[in-house]
């Protein structure tokens, strides 16, 4: 006898088939990973089983214990809990987290004393459970709050427990935390857990069983070994190559192109970016890795003269920046180009293709004809793997990869020495992101560009980047070449940043 | 994506068939003067044409005896175009400053064949002034809305892109400009100078040109933190350009869906000033006098509903197109 079995579980909402005939099982003290792309109906999947998702369309039936259940909100807490993505926003700013953790009590009409809601803080691990209960959400951080989050969850002793996405707000050190304490609950209370996640290798690190899903769809379903290393299915396949690997260990000597020396940005008393200097040689990539808050993409937008630097210099191909009036600085931009993170806010939604990525050309090449002008805008657009067709269009039409593709052509047609990419594949799909790399590789090779590559992701920045700089509260931690950083850290810092990644 | 909007609109029938009644009863009013007029629009006399609504001409031309222009409504000049040719009369045989003499009973005079709405206490022909009235109103209105969101557009691009210590300044003195008691300032203003459709244009533009600030203000701020705005400025792209190509066409769409409340804003503020006496010149064609006159002649109820019914009308036009402009830009609202 399984403790909650689903059977043939199909969801459509307004004539659109979002789960299609998904069923699974899931034992006491087991964790079954749910792995899909965006839109794959992994979430929809979850959440059906407690009634949170308003639709009438719903068929198929929900097991809990061998008994047939009806009305699956009557569920919710008691027998099933969710933790959500987003533990900023999931708890009341106003109320203390003591009350609002009683709360989940008082709906649920169980007797509690103050010692059980101290217990299920120090459970969830705060070691100062009687001073946290007073506190306000705000004077939490991010992961504090989820650890409150997964507390509430568990107030009611339920037996499974559905973790949504429940640590891609969080940053690595925290994520790794995380995953652990869920280790441990399950460990002591027997508990059930479903976890989704979009990240095929922070499943593997907690799962038992792992469901792939694509397009509704579960694609395939086995054992975490089974999956990880002998799968079946093209998806998980495709899935499972599309994870970064490997090092980039060639050595570049060219000569400096960019060098910046103790460059500091502050906002008002805040230091963003604090004394950092860095090289970087002519087709060299150079990863910036931190975690959020770090200054690594102030320090970019600084090095692009975006925002104001408060200190220290930034010499581009020999010629220092600070030294040039802003009609020589728009000019020298030519050099110096940027590809942003998020391909939905990066390009002007009221303008074609074409336009977008003629652009350029327009400010530094007016003597151009508009023919010869399209004809080199059709040339980037190919260069970055697309149709020419695509050029009328505009970017609500494409998809996120094609919009980081044109991001990325409108920034090559310029013929860069170096382009600054900051978080260029966080936005995007798996599959898309490896796709992105490639992309960026080979353009690298062809136009003999230097890169800087600002990541949160291990791995991402593992596979691309020669050298890295690990940054944390603006200060420079530790720099050297990439296979240095991942098998011989010197820092603290670093050893556990990879611990926590790998 | 103009054209989204624009099926969007049209999705929205009562928004989109309002549009089309004011829009076709504007182009009317346009050619007032044609409708409603004291003057013959066409006069054929001994083998000559005349066009008396574009040209005056002395009544010694009609065989008269006096070197002034001609008065059509008097039955000797009748009479003798009559004799030796015709006229073609405007459907409306008085203009908007015509007074009816020949009336039976004292003004403000009832209903009749001849004045449809009757006349006002003047003994002017009240349907003459409302067509009048109504395109003078809608032309203000346009007028002021034009330049107040050209004025505003203007500032709250200034304000929004620039930032800093400009915004601040500015926006302390848009607060306290636009907390000055606007309608008694107005009224002593208008009390200075004689006041006409300029004058007039010019004192409202005082006060109603922080409308459209503060939207404009916001989505500059908000575009250009764009990441695509930030791009245009890694490519080299000068100010200016970035200005027009890239932040103005995305902000000044949310300023457009308040181009129709503004519009009849100013329409009911010319028409609150009329109806204080302190509006349009004395004689000018304005519903807020009818208004008027109608609460001075209670027992001439044709003179507060004529004017009720007009105001009503296009105020409520005004109000359908502005819904289905506002949801039209809404992103939330899907295509169905």
């Amino acid at each position: 006898m399984s403790l909650l079995k689903i059977e043939n579980l199909s969801v459509s909402f307004g004539g659109r088939t979002v789960v299609d005939d998904v069923s699974f099982e899931l034992d006491k003290n087991e964790t079954l990973g749910i792995v899909g792309e965006s839109g794959s109906g992994k979430t929809v999947s979850a959440l059906s089983v407690l009634g949170l998702v308003r639709t009438t369309n719903i068929t198929g039936k929900i097991r809990l214990e061998d008994a047939v259940i009806e009305h699956t909100e009557k569920l919710r807490g008691k027998d099933i809990a969710v933790i959500f993505q987003e533990p900023m926003t999931s708890l009341n700013p106003l109320h203390k987290i003591g009350a609002q953790i009683e709360e989940v009590y008082k709906i649920h009409r169980l007797p509690h004393t103050k010692e059980d809601i101290l217990e299920l803080l120090s459970l969830v691990g705060f070691a100062d459970a009687g001073a946290k209960i007073n506190s306000y959400p705000h004077e939490l951080s991010g992961g504090q709050r989820q650890r409150v989050m997964i507390a509430m969850a568990l107030a009611c002793r339920p037996k499974i427990l559905i973790a949504d996405e429940p640590t891609t707000a969080l940053d690595v050190l925290i994520q790794a935390q995380i995953i652990q304490l869920l280790k441990d609950l399950q460990k002591k209370m027997g508990l059930a857990i479903i976890f989704i996640s979009h990240d095929l290798t922070l499943v593997e690190r907690l799962a038992d069983k792992i469901a792939v899903m694509k397009d509704g769809r579960i694609v395939e379903t086995g054992n975490k070994d089974e999956i990880m290393t002998c799968p079946k299915h093209p998806y998980t396949k495709m899935l499972l190559s599309s994870i970064p690997k490997g090092t980039n260990d060639q050595k570049r000597d060219g000569k400096n192109i960019l060098s910046v020396k103790n460059l500091s940005v502050k906002f008002g008393d805040f230091t963003a970016v604090n004394d950092i200097s860095l090289e970087l040689k002519s087709k060299e990539t150079l990863g910036i890795l931190g975690e959020s808050g770090s200054g690594k993409t102030t320090l970019g937008m600084a090095i692009l003269n975006l925002v104001d630097k408060t200190g220290g210099t930034v010499i581009l191909d020999g010629c220092n920046l600070d030294d040039l009036s802003p009609k020589e600085m728009r000019k020298k931009r030519k050099d110096i180009q940027v590809v942003f993170q998020d391909p939905f806010s990066s390009l002007n939604p009221r303008m074609t293709i074409i336009n977008i990525i003629k652009e350029g050309l327009d400010a530094h090449f007016p003597e151009l004809t508009k023919e010869e002008k399209r004809k080199m805008a059709l040339n980037a657009i190919a260069d970055v793997g697309l149709s020419g067709d695509i050029g009328e269009r505009f970017p609500h039409e494409l998809s996120g990869g094609q919009r980081q593709r044109i991001a990325i052509a409108r920034a090559v047609i310029l013929k860069p020495k170096v382009i600054i990419l900051d978080e260029p594949t966080s936005a995007l799909d798996v599959c898309i992101q490896s796709q992105i790399l490639d992309l960026l590789k080979k353009l690298q090779t062809k136009h003999d560009i230097a890169y800087i590559f600002i990541s949160h992701d291990m791995r991402v920045v593992r596979s691309i980047a020669n050298r890295i700089i690990i940054m944390k509260n603006g200060i420079k931690i530790e720099e050297g070449s990439s296979s240095d950083i991942f098998t011989a850290p010197k820092q603290e810092y670093t050893k556990m940043l990879i611990n926590a990644a790998f | 994506m103009s054209n989204r909007y624009v099926r969007k609109f049209k999705n929205n029938k009562r928004g989109y068939y309002s549009f089309i009644i004011l829009f076709i009863l504007f182009f009317i009013s346009m050619f007032s003067e044609l409708i409603a007029n004291d003057k013959p629009l066409f006069v054929y006399f001994k083998g000559g044409f005349y066009f008396p609504v574009c040209k005056s001409y002395p009544e010694t031309v009609f065989g008269g005896t006096l070197k002034t222009e001609t008065d059509y409504k008097d039955e000797y000049i009748k009479e003798l175009i009559n004799k030796n040719g015709f006229m073609i009369l405007p459907p409306v045989h008085y203009s908007y400053d015509t007074i009816n003499y020949k009336l039976d009973v004292p003004s403000p005079a009832p209903p009749s064949t001849e004045n449809i709405l009757g006349t006002d206490d003047q003994g002017r022909d009240v349907l003459s002034r409302i067509i009048y009235g109504f395109r003078i109103s809608i032309l203000f209105g346009l007028c002021l809305t034009v330049l107040s969101s050209i004025i505003g557009i203007f500032i709250g691009a200034v304000q929004g892109y620039f930032g800093g210590k400009i915004d601040l300044f500015m926006q302390r003195f848009i607060e306290i400009w636009s907390s000055l008691p606007q309608l008694f300032i107005l009224i002593l203003v208008c009390n200075i100078f004689t006041p006409s459709f300029t004058t007039l244009l010019i004192i409202m533009l005082f006060f109603s040109w922080t409308s459209l600030v503060s939207v404009v203000r916001a989505e500059f701020l908000k575009v250009r933190k764009m990441d695509y705005v930030k791009a245009a400025k890694a490519l080299g792209v000068n100010d200016f350009v970035i200005i027009f190509r890239h932040i103005l066409p995305n902000a000044v769409t949310a300023a457009l869906s308040y181009f129709p409340f503004i519009l009849s804003g100013a329409i009911v503020s010319l028409t609150a000033l009329d109806f204080l006496g302190l509006g349009l010149p004395a004689g000018a064609p304005s519903l807020g006098e009818i208004l008027r006159q109608g609460k001075e002649n209670l027992q001439a109820p044709w003179l507060g509903l004529s004017g009720f019914m007009i105001i009503a009308v296009m105020l409520c036009l005004l109000v359908f197109i502005g819904e289905a402009v506002r949801d039209a830009f809404d992103p939330r609202k899907e295509e169905k």
